[in-house]
């Protein structure tokens, strides 16, 4: 697998290039998140639903919805779960998804976790397990941005 | 949605499994790593927005649950700053702050990576451990590896995940309890014999050749490494017997500062600036001796053709000669090389030198030398020509004998006449050689310069 480029390498090699199609071919790999865009595609596929609806309903900013399904940007953990509540996953394809997005699991142990499990089981709405999460004064979805990118 | 019902829901999920204090002081938000030792978490200040990382271990892991003692008062910038202790009855909470940034392992994963970055993490990793290594009671690290190395938007690193460290005891043998991840971990952590500073050292070693060539074996990394001081440098680091590592991580920065590409290629330059020096100097003094050592009248090297004595100088000589000695025509053919037979005609014909002195050559065999029953101190035969030098010697021995004749016990080693050497000294000296264009052989027009000037001067 080719390595990921640097912001600064791969500007470096945009300014190089006369072709843009050229550029993009070859340096697909930096550029995406192959793996995790081609996930949640196929998701939406799978519903038969476009990535527009899933977005707004993952109360995700519509241009940053589109950059996680295009793989220009990579999610932070909340977002993922937003997404999750977008699709409407269950408990072991939110996993699966947080998995392949590189981030670490829900965890029933955690009280924070155990009411997203509890929103994902009873298919609560995205706004519903804010509330949720808010009434029990834990921390809402969004609220921590540490390795959002 | 009913909240009672959904707090109903999750008191089945937490109640008394993390220590209550905790829980009122921080918010888990994620659980970051879990194994059989415990889990980590990534926890939010109540009343504020601050993250923090706590290690939980169950009640029942030993010598692992030392990680609190040994942090409490670890203050370094590079180590996360420890926040406080949490039990109950199942768990030991151990919070430090939250450090930002990404592990090592990730970073490499989506960066490329420069020879200075590496090192520059590397150093900073090194004063970490000198930090703890020279405490009075030596913290060893024990699971130093690219996961537990943060490194931040300023490339600044942070060492986590002290879970496994433990204070070197000088009094025991062996490590009993084997931890350390695997890859990275030296081979006495396997108990071969007890961890000390050095241990460290080897995890480091093998951290920097994984980021260099993303090998876990030094064998197989160290050939891929091509700043060659660097892999010195972590050769010895990784070295399987401690004794052969570095002792101090201390030295193990100075190696790597010493291995950074620009102090490699200003030592590169100042090597080929000495080099050039030098070679700059042996070849000018090889050209220096070369000439020195290979000049030699016997020869026909260094030949020099297209060399043309000044006309007027070689007439006027001419004419001097002709006017004060009679004009015998021997030199009327001035571009001619001067011969050995001529100039001892001149001696005896002009100077009145005894013929057979005059024709002479010495008695005994081998390097030129001087004697009472030769002019010449060399065997040359007549039809021979004569060379700058020789001329030199002929036109001063001429008018001061004992000049030359006083260095005949000099010979050199090369069996080269020193006479020789010191009337052309006299004569360059004195300018007396003004006209004369050829170093070697030398035209009869030439050596009538040579002979008219010297007259002049002893004539004065």
């Amino acid at each position: 697998m080719e390595k990921k480029l640097c912001t600064s390498t791969l500007l470096r090699r945009l300014n190089q290039t006369s072709d843009i199609r050229t550029f993009l071919s070859a340096n697909r790999d930096s550029l995406t998140s192959p793996a995790l865009s081609e996930h949640l595609i196929q998701l939406a596929r799978g519903r038969g639903e476009i990535p527009e609806r899933i977005i707004l309903r993952a109360g995700i900013e519509r241009t940053f919805g589109h950059q996680l399904f295009n793989g220009t940007r990579k999610p932070s953990r909340d977002k993922v779960v937003q997404l999750a509540l977008g699709f409407g996953l269950n408990e072991s394809e939110t996993q699966r998804l947080l998995q392949i997005a590189g981030k670490s699991q829900l965890y029933p142990r955690i009280e924070r976790d155990a009411v997203i499990l509890f929103a994902l089981y009873k298919k609560l709405s995205f706004m519903d397990t804010q509330s949720l999460l808010e009434e029990l004064g834990l921390v809402i979805l969004g609220g921590i941005t540490r390795d959002e990118q | 949605m009913n909240s009672e019902f959904a707090a109903e829901f999750l008191s089945q999920f937490h109640a008394e499994h993390y220590p209550a204090e905790l829980l009122q002081t921080y918010e888990p938000i994620e659980c970051l790593g879990r194994n059989a030792q415990g889990e980590t978490l990534l926890l939010r200040q109540r009343d504020g927005e601050t993250l923090y990382v706590a290690k939980c271990y169950a009640r029942e892991q030993g010598a692992a649950t030392a990680d609190h003692l040994l942090a409490r008062d670890l203050e370094h910038p590079g180590i996360p700053k420890f926040a406080g202790v949490f039990e109950n009855e199942q768990m030991r909470c151990v919070v430090r702050k939250y450090c930002p940034g990404v592990s090592l392992a990730q970073f490499v994963q989506e960066n490329t990576i420069t020879t200075a970055q590496i090192i520059s993490y590397g150093t900073q990793l090194c004063d970490i451990l000198t930090f703890l290594h020279h405490r009075e009671h030596p913290i060893i690290h024990r699971d130093l590896k690219p996961q537990n190395v943060i490194i931040n938007d300023q490339g600044e690193v942070n060492l986590i995940d002290f879970g496994i460290a433990r204070i070197y005891d000088s009094t025991a043998s062996n490590d009993t309890e084997y931890f350390g991840t695997q890859a990275f971990a030296p081979p006495e952590q396997y108990g071969f014999s007890q961890t000390d500073c050095r241990s460290d050292i080897f995890s480091l070693g093998v951290v920097l050749c994984w980021v260099l060539t993303r090998e876990t074996d030094p064998e197989a990394a160290l050939p891929k490494v091509e700043n060659r001081a660097l892999a010195k440098v972590l050769r010895r680091c990784t070295a399987f017997d401690p004794k052969n590592r570095y002792a101090d991580a201390d030295e193990v920065k100075r190696g790597l500062l010493n291995a950074r590409p620009e102090v490699q290629s200003r030592r590169r330059f100042l090597a080929g600036v000495g080099i050039g020096v030098l070679l700059t100097a042996l070849i000018a003094g090889g050209v220096f001796l070369y000439q020195k050592l290979t000049y030699s009248p016997f020869t026909d090297e260094g030949y020099v053709n297209n060399m043309a004595a000044d006309e007027k100088a070689v007439a006027a000589s001419v004419e001097y000669l002709y006017s004060k000695h009679g004009n015998a025509g021997c030199f009327d053919d001035t571009e001619a090389y001067m011969t050995v037979g001529l100039a001892k005609d001149l001696l005896s014909d002009w100077y009145g030198f005894d013929a057979e002195y005059a024709h002479a050559v010495p008695n005994e065999e081998g390097a030129p030398h001087e004697s009472d029953h030769n002019f010449m101190p060399w065997g040359m035969g007549d039809e021979q020509y004569v060379s700058y030098q020789n001329a030199c010697y002929i036109a001063v021995k001429i008018f001061d004998p004992a000049f030359v004749a006083d260095w005949s016990s000099l010979k050199d080693d090369n069996g080269y006449y020193p006479g020789c050497r010191v009337a052309q000294a006299f004569v360059e000296e004195n300018k007396l050689n003004e006209g004369v264009a050829r170093p070697l052989e030398i035209t009869k027009g030439e050596f009538a310069i040579l002979l008219a000037n010297t007259e002049q001067y002893f004539s004065k």
